[in-house]
């Protein structure tokens, strides 16, 4: 059995309407790219059998903190470079003797009772979850 | 257990053209400030817009009055009329209100809201922020090689993110002869931290200051990233 880590996603809805939640095998990232200064785009093998047209996890966060003047701006704290680096490691964080079920973001915030949030909530730094499937 | 390749073009950056006539089409900015002009078109990538009039002979339109305070990622402004028969007074336009394709702007007239009428001589300076397409990760499997595409030019290829059959290239320019040192580079980020997974900065260029593994002498100038859907192809 090869030791896989899955990556789950869910938007703010309850997990009843397509696309509130998905999940994928971390083998299946194809490759992240920003979108703008607040979001970020994971891309991942699609499901419909074609290998085309990926789907995507739109991931929105803060955006870049203002600066004074330009030239001296501190976009080494660019918030997609922490989304990037931590979904990295969550990709990476499979071990033996864990399920390797691993939350980036959970948004889920009103399900009935005995139905919240899987573990943890995910990354801090996402505020909005969007899916794209195919 | 694999690693992630970061990448990031040199944004943010500013640049700047000088009016060789009284003309509302700006000269291209220079491929060595943004990067390959075809298909650089995204105006949303640019943050603010300033205008130096050489001579005062410009043309501000009346809402015109832009201070600046900060420019990214957002425009503060004051309420300030600027003085706009003075040389050297600096106005500030929205982005939005303009047209950008291929590396050229093109200004609304004072006669519109928004507008600034050019005069030769004006200096024209953009601001590009983080935005679509400029930072991209991408893991260690989905590297297929790397390519001398002549001497000062080495392309880095990678499967397509969309999956049809044209691959997204990452294209750096740097000094002659150094494309093995780019292999290195790469190298070296595919079998870092080989028991564990991490995400690797191979190249950052934020801030327009070269940043790269292992201080690598290659001496990167300039990254250029092409998706499979070429610029805004990943928009979705």
């Amino acid at each position: 059995m090869r030791a896989e880590n899955y990556l789950y996603f869910a938007n703010a809805g309850d997990n009843d309407t397509d696309k509130d939640a998905a999940m994928y095998p971390a083998s299946n990232f194809r490759g992240a790219v920003t979108m703008s200064s607040t979001e970020v785009e994971f891309f991942f093998d699609p499901l419909d059998g074609t290998g085309t047209t990926a789907n995507g996890v739109l991931l929105t966060h803060a955006d870049i903190a203002a600066n004074a003047v330009d030239g001296a701006s501190p976009y080494g704290n660019d918030v997609h470079y922490t989304v990037m680096e931590k979904f990295a490691q969550l990709a990476s964080a499979n071990r033996n003797n864990t399920n390797n079920f691993t939350v980036v973001k959970d948004l889920n915030g009103s399900l009935p009772t005995n139905e919240g949030a899987i573990s943890a909530s995910g990354l801090t730094e996402v505020t909005t979850v969007a899916i794209t499937t195919h | 257990m694999e690693n992630y390749l970061y990448f990031r073009k040199n944004r943010p950056i500013s640049a700047s053209v000088t009016l060789g006539s009284a003309t509302q089409t700006c000269p291209a900015f220079a491929v060595a400030d943004i990067g390959a002009l075809a298909g650089n078109d995204n105006i949303n990538e640019i943050a603010a817009i300033s205008i130096t009039s050489l001579d005062g002979d410009g043309t501000a339109h009346a809402n015109v009055q832009f201070v600046r305070s900060q420019i990214v990622p957002t425009l503060v402004s004051s309420s300030v009329a600027l003085n706009d028969s003075t040389a050297g007074h600096v106005h500030w336009i929205v982005p939005g209100d303009q047209v950008y394709a291929n590396g050229i702007l093109v200004l609304d007239g004072h006669g519109t809201t928004g507008g600034y009428t050019l005069d030769t001589g004006d200096i024209v300076t953009a601001y590009w922020k983080t935005g679509l397409e400029t930072a991209v990760m991408y893991p260690v499997s989905a590297l297929k090689g790397i390519n001398a595409t002549n001497d000062t030019t080495t392309t880095v290829h990678f499967a397509s993110i969309l999956g049809d059959n044209t691959d997204d290239v990452i294209t750096f320019t740097h000094t002659a002869g150094e494309f093995d040192k780019i292999c290195k580079m790469i190298n070296d980020a595919c079998n870092a931290h080989p028991l564990d997974g991490r995400m690797i900065k191979v190249y950052d260029g934020h801030d327009g200051v070269t940043r790269y593994l292992n201080e690598n002498d290659a001496a990167i100038t300039l990254m250029e990233y092409a998706p499979e859907g070429g610029a805004a192809g990943m928009a979705t």
